[in-house]
């Protein structure tokens, strides 16, 4: 702790940014991941390297349950972390540590909590959290509305939202659109609301998509992963009321990708459900290119519907892309981030979270600096 | 209830069972509904195609994954609301399960 | 742990009752009313005497007896109501939480100690007459008010109740306060509701269209016909208050629109008609309901209702409710508000932890404004609890219902009726036993009887006219 201090110390006194080596102009940006782990640390880690290159803990937070849903500012500098039994989202600065903002979501007899959705503009002023509020009465829990608050991410650590957004349940994901000004958030269909007032602008059918023997698909989406191509993408299953009981065919999974630039949507089965699919990342390089992983990590083409598969050797939750598509760095649920080959799909590494505490359900995102 | 035939409302309640003449709503409590990725889900003991290949591997792997958000609230403390000190300082599943304690009610 | 081929049996956790051959179970820890199969009655009719059963026990008695699944089944459900455990049964010691909120809904400010009656067989103790009485000034009863709206932050609506002595009294302050509470309630956006008891004596038309204003939920006491009235409900000088009451309460009624207006029956030894004293009130003179409050526990013990004269008035009380069946049957509501509040603890399941909302939901206060557990207790010896200065002695309070809410020492803990009756009036064990935690011994066993016959007629109404219940009986009476 004290040499990073220091080192600190030394680096603001000479101006420079303190990862990786003195960096120039001429020298390219590199990729570094940002997730957290076990008990309450957010870290950094340099991808190419391997290496975890700074360790921060967030402070005053629960110990006993897990960070989760976490969104770093595009520059690199901030990382945003739901916590604390997700009743708080601290702001930790990537250099020092230091909790630069810190919104409590609970207060007097409410109880807040936000279950995942939480997302940052594109210009990194505003962060979105998505708030289920309880209130604790003497004899009884009364459920309120759930709303989306929207804080001013220099708000600094007594953070109070600028506005709140009526939103209906049921949300699992909040996405800004490239440009700021749609907030997606993914309920029972995926709505499209203005950002500063809430009202539906417009929605992508999920919920209401079946047609025909087709029934409503199914998904879990609490993996942000699309930084680095603006296309959020998850896998979800669907199943054929018109195919007898017991065909394979009965049941499909497939990619649903949404394109946070040019608001359209894709769904692409691409076989019979076999195995359990978590959460999916587009190449940056090479668009029709998803990467599914649970218990095996999956290559498929959204065009061709191709699929490439591999064993992992154990569950990870989250799965992103180095800048160059070439590497694939798997994390989330245990206490360590797999480095993969996107190309043939072989294991070419492996990081550990510092102290080897799990990630558990946070995220796994990527920056150049 | 298998025989016995509930006949005021706080029976009713007991026997959870849905009632024509019901006056209250049941609103969802808690946060998360984190359902897994099929439209039908038994639990944790199978996985969503009814056998247990497809579940977490191994199943430390998921341990907090799916007790922190409640998902197996029958099975493990609710570190979530009232159990928060649960697992604390056990943060690496895999090697840390051994320790884990159970709880009592206050 | 245990020895898992063994089923240990609570016999505390149910109590049964046979009704025209039906059999139908109360379970105890919910007050869930439940209808015994065939099958489950036999299997509980073999486990109860026993302390434990084994499952080679079960298997003998009922091998041949319809398949397996069926005995199986029966046991389940026995099980999931706790009546079969896996592991011993636990005494019932009352819930053990500790009080530290006191979630007002109810003050009751006793606006004056005098009253222009002298009922023989009034409680207070503190009784005087109007002009010699203690008058709540308005100061405190402001104060009154906003403890209320403090302590009971919580809550959409509060009630505001005046006692006394004889409320009418002091006219002043109950109007007043009324002011008082209407604004700041429209300030703090929740209802508010008044309510007073009244010996009519002192009502005037003008003071009943002003009650009739504000929506005050008004009760008489009125103990029957002439005969029965005059004898206890005299005037200060000793004359019978009959005919005066009567015509207020005639006059009331005719003019009184917003809320229904009840009686409050004083029942009292020798003079314990039930049904009589019920038809006049109800039928001649007219009031909405009757309530009857059977007197065990004055200091003057010749107006105890004890022995064998208790036994005749909780007889007729059963008397007047198999009555009040039979109209519920044809669709009629003969206002028996005692029949109605068991009725309605029963429909809803019911499972009170204390007797009543005295200190955790209600407090009353005196003239000294002084935080007294109830109006009943206002001038009593029974410690206060706080005044409106200072606030509630949190603390004291809070140890007070904690030792309510104790049942290891009494005889409640094994009490089939312990859920519904919780040990009784506080007043009531103090004034008889001296002690507000002591369950009330001196009618244990009639108010077992009581609610027996509650759940018979419960099932009647269910099984005849269950239309009756929901528009009559549910939501009749409020919970914390």
């Amino acid at each position: 702790m004290k040499i990073k201090t220091t080192a600190a110390a030394l680096a603001a006194s000479f101006g420079v940014a303190l990862f990786g080596a003195l960096p120039t102009a001429a020298l390219a940006a590199r990729d570094y991941l940002v997730t957290a782990a076990r008990p309450n640390l957010v870290f950094v880690v340099d991808a190419k390297e391997r290496k975890v290159v700074k360790t921060h803990t967030i402070p005053n937070t629960s110990m006993g349950n897990s960070p989760i849903t976490l969104v770093h500012s595009r520059d690199g500098k901030t990382a945003y972390v739901i916590h604390n039994r997700w009743e708080t989202v601290s702001g930790i600065d990537l250099d020092s540590g230091k909790e630069v903002f810190r919104a409590e979501l609970s207060g007097g007899d409410i109880r807040g909590k936000s279950p995942f959705p939480m997302d940052l503009s594109p210009d990194g002023k505003e962060l979105a959290v998505y708030v289920n509020p309880t209130q604790l009465l003497p004899g009884e829990y009364k459920v309120m509305d759930p709303y989306i608050a929207i804080y001013r991410t220099d708000a600094g650590t007594d953070a109070e939202p600028v506005r709140k957004l009526k939103v209906p349940r049921r949300v699992s994901t909040l996405a800004w659109s490239a440009k700021g000004d749609t907030l997606y958030a993914f309920s029972w269909d995926m709505l499209k609301l203005d950002p500063q007032t809430g009202a539906v602008k417009g929605q992508h059918p999920w919920r209401s998509w079946k047609n025909g023997e087709q029934g409503e698909p199914d998904t879990l989406a609490i993996w942000p992963q699309w930084e680095q191509t603006n296309v959020f993408a998850t896998p979800y299953y669907v199943a054929y009321a018109n195919k007898p009981e017991g065909d394979p065919a009965a049941l499909r999974a497939g990619i649903w990708t949404l394109d946070l630039e040019k608001d359209t949507v894709h769904f692409k089965e691409f076989e019979n459900a076999g195995v359990v699919l978590f959460s999916s990342v587009v190449n940056p390089v090479r668009r029709d290119e998803t990467y599914t992983v649970y218990t095996q990590l999956t290559k498929v083409n959204t065009k061709t519907g191709k699929m490439d598969r591999v064993d992992l050797d154990h569950t990870y939750y989250n799965v992103n892309v180095s800048s160059d598509g070439k590497e694939l760095y798997i994390g989330g649920t245990q206490g360590d981030i797999a480095v993969y080959d996107s190309a043939t799909l072989k294991r070419i590494g492996n990081i550990r979270t510092p102290g080897g505490g799990d990630q558990v359900l946070t995220s796994l995102r990527i920056f150049q600096r | 209830m298998n025989r016995l035939k509930p006949l005021n409302r706080k029976a009713h309640q007991i026997e959870a069972a849905p009632n024509d003449e019901a006056v209250d709503k049941v609103v969802a409590m808690t946060a998360a509904v984190a359902g897994c990725a099929t439209t039908f889900d038994p639990g944790w003991e199978l996985d969503p195609f009814l056998g247990v290949a497809g579940l977490c591997q191994p199943m430390e792997a998921d341990l907090y994954g799916c007790s922190d958000p409640c998902w197996w609230p029958a099975q493990v403390p609710d570190t979530l609301h009232n159990y928060p000190d649960w697992n604390t300082g056990k943060d690496d599943a895999a090697r840390d399960w051994k320790a884990l304690q159970s709880v009592f009610p206050k | 742990m245990s020895d898992a081929n063994l089923l240990y049996v609570d016999s505390h956790a149910f109590h049964d009752v046979e009704v025209k051959g039906r059999r139908v179970l109360l379970h105890v820890p919910s007050t869930g009313i439940f209808d015994l199969d065939g099958v489950t009655t036999e299997v509980l009719d073999f486990v109860r005497p026993k302390a434990t059963v084994s499952f080679e026990e079960l298997q003998q008695r009922f091998s041949g007896q319809g398949s397996p699944k069926v005995i199986a089944d029966a046991i389940e459900d026995l099980k999931s109501l706790g009546v079969l455990r896996g592991d011993p049964a636990q005494a019932d010691h009352g819930t053990g939480i500790s009080v530290t909120e006191f979630p007002l809904s109810t003050i009751v400010l006793n606006v004056n100690t005098g009253c222009n009656l002298s009922c023989t067989y009034c409680y207070k103790e503190d009784l005087t007459t109007p002009s010699k009485g203690e008058k709540l000034d308005f100061d405190k009863a402001k104060k009154s008010i906003e403890l209320l709206l403090k302590e009971g932050a919580k809550r959409d609506r509060i009630n505001v109740v005046f006692f006394g002595g004889e409320p009418l009294s002091n006219m002043r302050l109950i109007k007043a306060v009324t002011a008082y509470a209407e604004e700041r309630c429209r300030e703090e956006g929740k209802r508010v509701d008044f309510s007073l008891t009244t010996n009519a004596t002192l009502l005037t038309e003008e003071i009943a269209d002003w009650f009739n204003e504000h929506s005050f939920g008004i009760s008489i006491s009125m103990d029957g016909p002439q005969a029965v009235h005059d004898l206890r409900r005299k005037t200060i000088g000793g004359k019978g208050t009959y005919e005066v009451v009567a015509k207020k309460a005639r006059m009331l009624l005719s003019r009184y629109t917003s809320r229904s207006v009840g009686a409050r029956v004083t029942l009292t030894a020798g003079y314990s008609d039930v049904a009589a004293i019920h038809h006049h009130l109800k039928d001649e003179i007219g009031f909405a309901e009757v309530g009857f409050a059977p007197v065990t526990s004055n200091p003057i013990t010749t107006f105890n209702l004890v022995g064998d004269e208790l036994r005749a008035v909780f007889d007729a009380m059963k008397t007047l409710g198999r009555e009040y069946v039979a109209a519920a049957v044809e669709g009629r509501n003969i206002g028996f508000s005692n029949m109605h509040q068991m009725l309605s603890d029963l429909y809803e399941g019911r499972r009170k932890a204390l007797p009543c909302g005295a200190g955790i939901g209600l407090l009353a206060v005196d003239h000294k404004g002084e935080l007294n557990l109830c109006h009943r207790f206002t001038g009593s010896e029974l410690p206060t609890f706080g005044n409106v200065d200072t606030g509630i002695a949190k603390a004291e309070l809070g140890a007070f219902l904690e030792s309510a809410l104790d049942r290891s020492e009494r005889g409640c803990s094994t009490c089939r009726i312990r859920n519904l009756c919780s040990g009784g009036c506080y007043h009531e064990s103090y004034a008889n036993f001296s002690d507000p935690h002591s369950p009330v011994y001196h009618y244990c066993e009639l108010l077992r009887e009581w609610v027996d016959f509650g759940i018979e007629a419960y099932l009647e109404i269910l099984e005849k006219n269950p239309a009756f219940l929901h528009k009559h009986v549910a939501n009749r009476s409020s919970e914390l």
